[in-house]
């Protein structure tokens, strides 16, 4: 089960296939050429030794040693006929004539040409030849003739008796020769045989070695072979997940036993069977068959090779079930696969939505502990107001010295007890996450030094010097200056607390970053006690607190470096400290904030809000059901010479509102009937005198969303309960500078463009309001504006002047102001004249207005909704 | 070949009679005494008998044999040879030679032992020409034992050319 091409690497093989086939052509020529040589060989030695079998070579030497005797015979002969006379003749005939046919013998044979090759023995040989030839006439010749000649025969044979004998001598000697020159012939063809044999042998084994090693490997590769697709598919089988391999037709080709388990399917019954017809639910079937017919590749597939994929599969038993697929594209010899790892991730799906049912019922009791402590907080806030302010106006009275002892203490106790549930407050106020504090543009050096101001008395009572090192920019940045002023406090505070009759330096460092941002370093040192490096670790952790030597009061909560911490994080800034025990600490912080140029209120005018208003007093409404805060509140205020008025809860509020023009209407939110919310939406919308009147909150509601709601309510700010006397004054001097500079604030003429053409829509308004809200709430503004506009514009045109004048002008008035802040100038600009023309009660200019205002209406909004869908 | 004295004759003759004697059912022909010079004498485990004790040829007698002719080289000749003679089997069964074994005698008493029983004695010829010629004794003559050497491997053996034995005048089988 080879998926996987072998690409690359084929033009290698066919070089290394043609060297090895001419390495083969050529072994085979020399081995046949080997063979041939041997056969040829042999060939000549088996002629050879034909030859000698045939040619017999001691025959020559027997010849010639015949001639020897035959011509000893013959001599003996000769003496007998010598001796015995006629009768002795035929016996010399008869051996003469052997003689003659001995030497005869060696002319003609065959065996005996070599002898002629020889000049000694063709000499002798020609000698006795001659001899014959002289001697055959005598012989031949009469008896009596060869009778008288016998003694001349008999001396002329012994003349010549050496030659026979040298003849057999030379003849030995010539056998001998040529026996081994047959010899060496034949043992150099034995030699070449054996050597060329020896060759063939040695090729052939080697042949053979080659085929046997040849077999090996391929039986090893077989084997590995066998055993790499017994991995695969074992492989394959043991896989926990599915894999399912598909062919380029959409066929089955391969299901592992995982599949079977997941699918509920048979691996006999689904190979061969179409993918989309086994596991892919019905509703899936057509499209995958389209994106398996127009398949060109994995990049543009989508679903091949692009990872992990969710998909929905179908079970034997026809239930839907999630899976995760992961699809890889190989190709094998049957041309494209596709191999699916599929999961059942049934179980997975289940156990995430158990996750986050779970994540959401913490999420949820979290929030729970929210609203618990935020009610705590109003419970315990509400008395614990009452406590402090009792004590503040006890102290008004003349006391003893030992009551104000008693009032003192109570004063500095329910202070305590006041910054501890601040805390937790603040804690939980951070942990929720809605930290936004409004950034402000302030200077760092008037924060550091009025921050000292107010915290030198502490340091005096521990005889501890403090010490601003201020090494920044002298500049003014744009920042959340209340959480700086807040955790410096802490870190202060905190320095002072465990250093006694030492220094505590608050240091300002600056760096300028890219942008105009400046990087600012404050640190707060001192030459306290210090913190053993195991404390070092969790001193920043909530509910921690250490043994102050010096204070002489109760311990803290704990939660205020755990303040610092949350407030130093929501910046963005980074927390360092260092401290060595009996030496001192060193905490602070980094935070980059931008720098803004331009003017600041200057701290005298700033320093003025502490001091009651020594001009004529404000007319102030308190809206207060409680009857103790009621009183208390009113008590301070009458103090500073205001003059107050109350209401008891929110419906009389909205009724002396209206009656009454107030410069302040200072407004508790829980109340029965009519909260302070629903109070206030009510005075600003009437037409009641204080219908301008700013509102301020008064609550031991700390919430952020519910800041959030008093301002939608048109709630100028808030006041925290209990209220401490420099707020509500730092408030009512605010109040009472604006009133004398601009008695009703006119608001300003609706811009006109350069022509002095007023424009549908003012861009420029739009532009802030988008960056002030960033694009996604701005649409969501937008057509809570329109919205809005459709029902005003509704009781704008289908109001008459004559019918209800207050309606009109109302709601003209509303409209107004909505367009003045969503930029729709040209509308605005007509429904201020409307408002004019209703104040005048001139009926005919308002109708005309009115139209006006209709069909600049569905303009602006046709515009708006152009741009901001 | 000296002529036979007066006593071997003598002896020879009783020697006939006692096996005329002997063997008259047997021999319905007997062998003819030669005429001429006697060229081959046979001796041993003959039946017939023209001597005493041995059957004695002239050249007349052996050319009264069917003849048998080879063209044939020879190692001891140049160029191709026509034999003529008759064949040796031919000769020994003329005789009722009744032996294994026969001793070829030459001129100059080389002589050869010849098996009967093997297989190139059918190809033994007792030539008495050749070239058309009858040979004398200094060409080997007058009777040479030849074989057809050309015709069969086994002819050209060491042993072959030994028993080709020349200037042949006696015979005795064994």
């Amino acid at each position: 089960m080879n998926y996987f091409s072998r690409a690359g690497g084929k033009n290698a093989s066919d070089v290394k296939n043609r060297s090895r086939f001419v390495f083969r052509l050529v072994w085979t020529i020399i081995l046949i050429g080997g063979i041939g040589l041997v056969v040829l060989l042999s060939a000549q030695l088996s002629s050879k030794i034909r030859e000698m079998r045939e040619v017999p070579e001691d025959n020559a030497q027997w010849n010639l040693s015949q001639i020897e005797v035959a011509f000893l015979k013959l001599r003996i002969a000769t003496d007998g006929v010598l001796l015995k006379g006629e009768s002795a003749l035929p016996d010399f005939r008869k051996w003469f004539d052997i003689h003659y046919s001995r030497i005869d013998l060696v002319s003609t044979s065959k065996d005996a040409v070599n002898i002629h090759h020889d000049p000694d023995l063709h000499h002798l040989h020609q000698m006795l030849l001659d001899f014959n030839r002289e001697m055959v006439v005598l012989v031949d010749g009469p008896d009596n003739i060869l009778l008288a000649n016998m003694p001349l025969i008999a001396a002329e044979m012994d003349k010549l008796a050496y030659a026979p004998r040298e003849l057999s001598v030379g003849g030995v000697e010539l056998k001998a020769e040529h026996s081994d020159t047959k010899r060496k012939e034949i043992v150099q063809i034995l030699q070449t045989i054996a050597l060329v044999s020896t060759f063939v042998v040695i090729s052939l084994i080697l042949a053979f070695l080659f085929v046997w090693l040849q077999r090996r490997r391929l039986n090893v590769q077989s084997a590995e072979i066998r055993k790499a697709g017994k991995f695969h598919e074992t492989t394959l089988r043991a896989s926990l997940d599915a894999i399912v391999v598909v062919d380029g037709a959409g066929k089955i080709t391969d299901f592992n036993g995982s599949a079977e388990k997941v699918f509920g399917l048979a691996r006999e019954d689904v190979i061969g069977q179409s993918l989309s017809d086994t596991i892919l639910p019905e509703r899936y079937r057509s499209a995958h068959e389209a994106g398996m017919a127009n398949y060109t590749s994995a990049d543009s597939s989508g679903i091949v090779d692009q990872g992990r994929l969710e998909l929905v599969a179908v079970h034997a038993d026809g239930h839907e079930f999630p899976v995760e697929v992961s699809i890889s594209e190989a190709h094998s010899e049957d041309g494209r696969i596709f191999v699916s790892y599929i999961r059942d991730i049934t179980e997975e799906k289940q156990i995430k939505e158990d996750l986050r049912k779970a994540r959401d019922q913490a999420l949820e009791a979290y929030q729970e502990k929210s609203r618990f402590l935020a009610v705590m907080s109003h419970e315990m806030r509400t008395p614990l107001n009452g406590i402090i302010s009792s004590l503040h106006l006890l102290r008004d009275d003349p006391l003893t010295e030992r009551q104000e002892r008693f009032v003192n203490l109570a004063d500095h106790s329910s202070n305590v007890l006041l910054n501890h549930i601040n805390d937790v407050l603040t804690i939980e106020r951070l942990d929720s996450g809605e930290t936004k504090s409004a950034k402000q543009v302030f200077s760092v050096r008037d924060v550091a030094e009025d921050l000292l101001d107010v915290m030198r008395p502490l340091a005096d009572e521990q005889n501890t010097s403090l010490v601003l090192e201020f090494e920044c920019e002298d500049a003014c940045v744009l920042g959340e200056q209340r959480q700086i002023e807040q955790v410096l406090t802490n870190l202060l505070s905190n320095a002072i607390k465990f250093t006694a009759s030492g220094q505590v330096t608050l240091g300002i460092n600056s760096r300028w970053m890219q942008d105009k941002m400046l990087e600012l370093d404050f640190s707060v040192t001192d030459t306290g006690v210090g913190i053993s490096e195991e404390d070092l670790k969790t001193v920043f952790d909530d509910f921690v607190t250490a043994e102050s030597p010096y204070e002489r009061t109760t311990k803290g909560t704990g939660l205020g470096l755990g303040i610092v911490r949350r407030l130093v994080e929501s910046m963005g800034g980074e927390l360092h400290f260092d401290s060595i025990l009996g030496e001192g600490s060193v905490f602070g912080f980094t935070v980059t904030l931008p720098v803004q140029e331009g003017a600041l209120p200057t701290k005298e005018e700033a320093a003025k809000g502490a001091q009651p208003s020594t001009e004529s007093g404000l007319k102030i409404l308190v809206v207060e059901d409680n009857p103790i805060n009621r009183e208390l509140l009113g008590a301070m205020l009458e103090r500073d010479g205001h003059v107050v008025s109350f209401a008891t809860d929110g419906f009389e509020g909205v009724h002396v509102a209206s009656k009454n023009v107030f410069d302040v209407i200072l407004m508790d939110i829980s109340m029965p009937n009519m909260n302070g919310i629903k109070a206030t939406t009510t005075i600003k919308s009437s037409q009641g005198l204080s219908r301008n009147t700013p509102i301020y909150a008064v609550t031991a509601h700390a919430m952020p969303a519910e800041i959030a709601e008093f301002e939608k309510a048109g709630m100028e700010g808030c006041l925290l309960k209990p209220i401490r006397v420099e707020k509500l004054r730092e408030i009512l001097n605010k109040i009472s500078q604006d009133s004398q500079a601009s008695v009703p604030p006119v608001e300003p003429p609706a811009t006109k463009d350069a022509n002095g053409i007023i424009p549908l829509l003012s861009a420029e308004q739009l532009m802030k309001l988008r960056e002030l809200f960033g694009p996604d709430t701005m649409i969501e503004k937008v057509h809570a504006f329109l919205t809005e506009g459709d029902g005003l514009m509704e009781t704008v045109s289908g109001t008459t002047l004559e019918q209800d004048r207050e309606t009109l002008q109302s709601a003209t008035h509303k409209f107004s102001g909505s367009c003045a802040i969503f930029g729709a100038a040209l509308l605005r600009q007509t429904l201020t004249e409307l408002e004019t023309a209703c104040k005048e009660e001139d009926g005919k200019a308002a109708a005309a207005l009115q139209a006006k205002a209709l069909e600049e209406w569905t303009r602006t909004r046709t515009a708006l909704d152009a741009i901001y869908t | 070949m000296k002529k036979p004295s007066i006593l071997t004759s003598a002896i020879a003759a009783l020697m006939c009679a006692q096996i005329s004697f002997a063997s008259t059912a047997a021999a319905e022909e007997a062998l003819a005494a030669p005429s001429g010079e006697v060229v081959l004498t046979i001796k041993g485990e003959i039946e017939k008998t023209n001597t005493s004790d041995a059957a004695a040829f002239d050249l007349d007698m052996i050319h009264a044999f069917e003849a048998t002719e080879y063209q044939t080289d020879t190692i001891w000749t140049e160029g191709g040879q026509v034999f003529k003679g008759v064949l040796l089997s031919t000769l020994l069964d003329s005789i009722g030679s009744d032996g294994g074994e026969i001793s070829a005698i030459a001129a100059n008493d080389y002589s050869v032992s010849i098996p009967l029983n093997d297989d190139t004695f059918e190809g033994a010829l007792v030539a008495y020409e050749l070239n058309g010629k009858q040979m004398s004794r200094r060409d080997k003559g007058p009777l040479w034992i030849v074989y057809p050497y050309d015709s069969d491997e086994k002819y050209r053996s060491e042993t072959v050319y030994s028993r080709s034995i020349w200037q042949l005048d006696r015979i005795t089988v064994q």
